[in-house]
């Protein structure tokens, strides 16, 4: 059954289907071109169909799935870096440029692109800015958010606009491209992302050691934040939580590197010492470990980093006989715990509330999208909600992008 | 008390009853303390400025100016340069100078909770304790307040590694137009929903009034230096910076000041030990491990030796780093000697293009015989022409405005931008046009309407008033310069 004649004329045989996401199996428009990106918001607003922007698909159950979708935009084509000067260390490309094409281009000339996140040769820029993962070299290069200079973003009255721009410092009008960072897609379709790139380390080390316990690890990483704090890249935890490794990861010149090095000795007593290939091998193996694939879901947990050993407490002890494996950020407070079966809804409920106990934020990928919904309404509304959806209005009026993303609340009621 | 003009009786009575006797500034003379803020070239006295001591009377003090429709300025320390406090619109002034407490520091998890008028300084002084620091650090942060800090989403020199303050920025207490209480402070390191303490930072008053900051703080590295090179002239100096950049060096902070601005600084208070003799130089702190810095300050040299500078200096201890900052920051103090009023330039382009655009600010300042000083921060390609001026004088007035939108043009024609930390306020509005097109500026409109319905927090600044086409037209008609009312 045609979606709508205008877009199938739009697209002829250029649509794919969207499966296996956790909502419904809905055709992918990929526009070829800014220009297409606007017919087809036009169309759909004039037919009435609930559009949801995506990249390459491989985040979008970080957010809640929508209650009704009628197609996905794939911005994956349009691809390309815009600007790219070495001597500024700013990079503007199009939304669906791979984050791979984007760090090798860089790294070409001594810069480092940030976040680092799974599924490196398929994430797409665009993806990325709307997502807000968090990256493995988030202790060292600060959130998604911190990193976007500006945006170019498709409304959907089929305006472009503009926020922020390609320099490092501007304060020009407001950040809008704060509030598309993050969005998931719900205020537009995001086209060219300016960012401020990090200059390559000179040396990478990766310390390896075996843990007895996660909490050994924590009180490890407690004195390895204070004493390396200025070359760590990351610091982490992972694996089964009865036998779990730490990784130190340490970066910067040659000389501070080796100190770092020296230092991570002095706490962590004998270690695995990875250098060039080696470091790379495993940097890359765990940074693709996140990525989410089977039928088990993930769960996130956002602290602060001084309550975060108790909100892992309060996890371990509703969850005392299941099989996990763990990912941690002791010194920023974030950590993924993946298990390996489903909570079921009464258990996500369980461990929800517990987190919150401990004062923890905490998400979900990979469960039933309903529970999800349900779990994110029983954390009550966040401070500014109805000012958030007013926002949402102001960007999308007709509701022409597929809500909720973010909120129950956030979207036509 | 004797009612103040647009304020009634009854409103007044009320607001005083919320805020005490104290909390109320009226009548002429004091009222004249606030008609503007570090840009005296705008002003307007408020009908009435209203002092409250936190977010609770913050918030019946905006129900009671909401029932009443009177148009609201933020105020901190009035330290800004853009006319952002200025009650163009008249109306009143709330000021956050009362809301003084330092709520909370976290040494654990490095941060800290202020009311929004904690001075910026004395916030670093009591982390210092901690072995922490506020990281941005505007010239006048003796004096500006943190919460005047959010709303400009200030910067300072050592930005330049740790970024403006939106990058320090961990929550806010906010107080709507309406009254409304916005507890904007998450415990997280993602906000859940929409990131709205991200798009208040910057605001510049016209989204609410902040109450309440929780910011992040950094700890104080290992050691810090401090180097001076020395440049023939600013051409040069311009030039080696444009190099530290295109080598990916990272210093956590690179000056420029020019001859003019040495002079001044050397013959005021803030004496410093800069040499007279150059016609430039770069200053740099360059901050991290033992080996960090070595390393860092070793390649500094190298590549100021390659760019022409004539001598490094590192400061030998840290009296003299002191003395070094000292001066950079009295600098705009210090350019009192040399004309009684000065004219804040502030612009941004791409760091590659440094040297260009500072030889087009000299040549227009030439072209308009104005007297012009540069003191900026160079590692962000942020420019600060400064321009001496008398303000009793209406044709130097013209000119010194008339250089100021020049530069702004010429900045914007590079690929720069209209401000890099001082905002936009009353003075830049229209030059808004220069930056953005009327789609960016209709998606901006939404958004403060979205935040302020009722459009009355400092009404006709940030955004501009009119259709981007009739200012156009009137600049190339009229050489006009200084924004309508």
């Amino acid at each position: 059954m045609p979606l709508s004649t205008r877009i199938d004329e739009l697209l002829g045989d250029r649509v794919g289907r969207l499966s296996h996401w956790g909502g419904p199996n809905v055709p992918i428009a990929s526009p070829r071109s800014e220009s297409e990106v606007l017919a087809l918001l036009d169309a759909a607003r004039a037919d009435g169909l609930a559009v949801l922007p995506i990249g390459n698909g491989t985040k979008l159950d970080h957010a809640l799935i929508p209650t009704r979708v009628d197609l996905a935009l794939s911005t994956r084509r349009l691809t390309g870096i815009v600007a790219y000067e070495p001597a500024e260390g700013v990079l503007t490309a199009r939304a669906g440029t791979s984050l791979r094409v984007l760090r090798e281009t860089v790294a070409a000339h001594g810069h480092h692109f940030s976040p680092e996140v799974p599924h490196e040769d398929r994430a797409t820029l665009g993806g990325v800015v709307s997502a807000a993962p968090s990256g493995a070299d988030r202790l060292r290069h600060g959130p998604v958010r911190d990193r976007v200079l500006g945006v170019r973003l498709a409304r959907t009255d089929g305006r472009v606009v503009r926020s922020g721009g390609a320099l490092v410092k501007d304060v020009a009008g407001y950040d809008l491209q704060r509030l598309v960072v993050g969005a998931h897609g719900s205020l537009g379709v995001v086209l060219e992302v300016s960012i401020r790139l990090a200059s390559a380390a000179d040396e990478r080390v990766l310390v390896r050691r075996r843990l007895a316990s996660v909490d050994e690890g924590l009180e490890l990483a407690r004195a390895l934040a204070a004493a390396l704090h200025a070359s760590l890249r990351a610091l982490r935890i992972d694996g089964d939580p009865e036998r779990p490794w730490l990784t130190v990861d340490i970066e910067g010149r040659a000389a501070v590197v080796e100190r770092s090095l020296a230092r991570a000795h002095d706490v962590l007593g004998p270690v695995h010492v990875l250098r060039d290939a080696g470091a790379k091998r495993v940097a890359d193996e765990l940074r693709e470990s996140r990525r989410l694939g089977g039928r088990w879901p993930q769960l996130e947990i956002d602290a602060l980093p001084s309550r975060f050993g108790a909100a892992l407490a309060a996890v371990r002890n509703e969850v005392r006989d299941a099989k996990l494996s763990v990912e941690l950020h002791p010194a920023l407070g974030l950590g993924w715990v993946r298990f390996a079966h489903t909570p079921g809804r009464a258990g996500a409920h369980t461990l929800a509330r517990a987190l919150r106990a401990a004062g923890a934020t905490s998400r979900w990928c990979g469960l039933d999208a309903e529970v999800r919904r349900e779990l994110v309404e029983a954390a009550g509304p966040p401070a500014g909600l109805a000012l958030m959806e007013r926002l949402r209005r102001a960007f999308d009026p007709t509701d022409t992008l597929a809500t909720p993303r973010l909120h129950p609340e956030l979207g036509p009621s | 008390m004797a009612a103040p003009s647009a304020i009634d009786e009854t409103l007044l009575r009320a607001l005083e009853a919320v805020v005490g006797a104290r909390g109320i500034v009226s009548g002429h003379a004091r009222l004249s303390t606030y008609a503007a803020d570090g840009l005296p070239l705008f002003s307007q006295a408020p009908d009435l400025v209203v002092l409250p001591r936190d977010t609770d009377e913050t918030a019946r003090v905006m129900a009671l100016l909401h029932t009443a429709g009177v148009p609201i300025a933020a105020r901190g320390s009035g330290t800004g340069l853009t006319g952002g406090a200025t009650p163009a619109a008249g109306g009143v002034v709330v000021s956050t100078a009362r809301m003084r407490s330092i709520l909370e520091l976290a040494p654990a998890d490095r941060r800290a909770r202020v009311q929004a008028g904690v001075v910026n300084a004395d916030l670093t002084t009591a982390a210092a304790a901690h072995g922490l620091f506020y990281a941005p650090d505007p010239s006048s942060q003796q004096a500006c307040t943190i919460g005047g800090n959010v709303a400009n989403n200030s910067g300072g020199p050592h930005c330049f590694r740790h970024g403006n303050t939106t990058r320090h920025l961990l929550g806010v207490v906010v107080v709507l137009a309406d009254g409304e209480v916005l507890d904007l402070v998450r415990d997280s390191n993602d906000p859940v929903g929409l990131d709205l303490v991200g798009n208040f930072c910057g605001s510049e008053g016209t989204f609410g009034i902040v109450t309440e900051v929780v910011v992040k703080l950094v700890p104080v590295p290992e050691r810090v230096e401090t180097l001076l090179a020395l440049f023939t002239d600013l051409d040069a100096a311009c030039g080696a910076v444009s190099d530290l950049i295109a080598q990916r060096l990272e210093p956590s902070a690179i000056e420029v000041l020019d001859r003019l601005t040495i002079e001044a600084v050397e013959a005021s208070v803030y004496a410093a030990g800069y040499p007279v003799d150059a016609g430039a130089v770069v200053l740099c702190d360059v901050e991290g491990t033992d080996e960090e810095v070595e390393a860092i300050a070793t390649d500094l040299v190298r590549i100021a030796e390659r760019n022409g500078a004539f001598e490094v200096r590192r400061a030998a201890d840290a009296a003299e780093r002191k003395r070094l900052w000292a001066g950079r920051k009295g600098a705009f103090g210090a350019m009192g000697r040399v004309a009684p009023d000065l004219y804040v330039a502030d612009a941004v382009v791409p760091r590659t293009k440094l040297r260009e655009l500072v030889r087009l600010a000299t040549e227009i300042c030439r072209e308009l015989d104005l007297k012009l000083a540069n003191v900026f921060h160079a590692g962000d390609g942020n420019l600060h022409p400064n321009i001496s001026y008398d303000r009793r004088d209406p044709d130097e007035v013209r000119r010194v405005l008339l250089a100021g939108t020049r530069i702004l043009e010429a900045c914007v024609a590079a690929g720069g931008s209209i401000t890099g930390e001082h905002g936009v306020g009353l003075e830049k509005r229209d030059h808004m046009c220069a930056l953005f097109g009327e789609d960016d500026l209709d998606a901006m409109r939404d958004v403060r309407r979205a935040w302020d319905p009722s459009g009355r927090l400092n009404p006709d600044k940030l955004l501009p008033i009119r259709r981007c086409s009739e200012i156009h037209a009137d600049a190339v008609t009229t050489e006009r310069v200084v924004p309508s009312a």
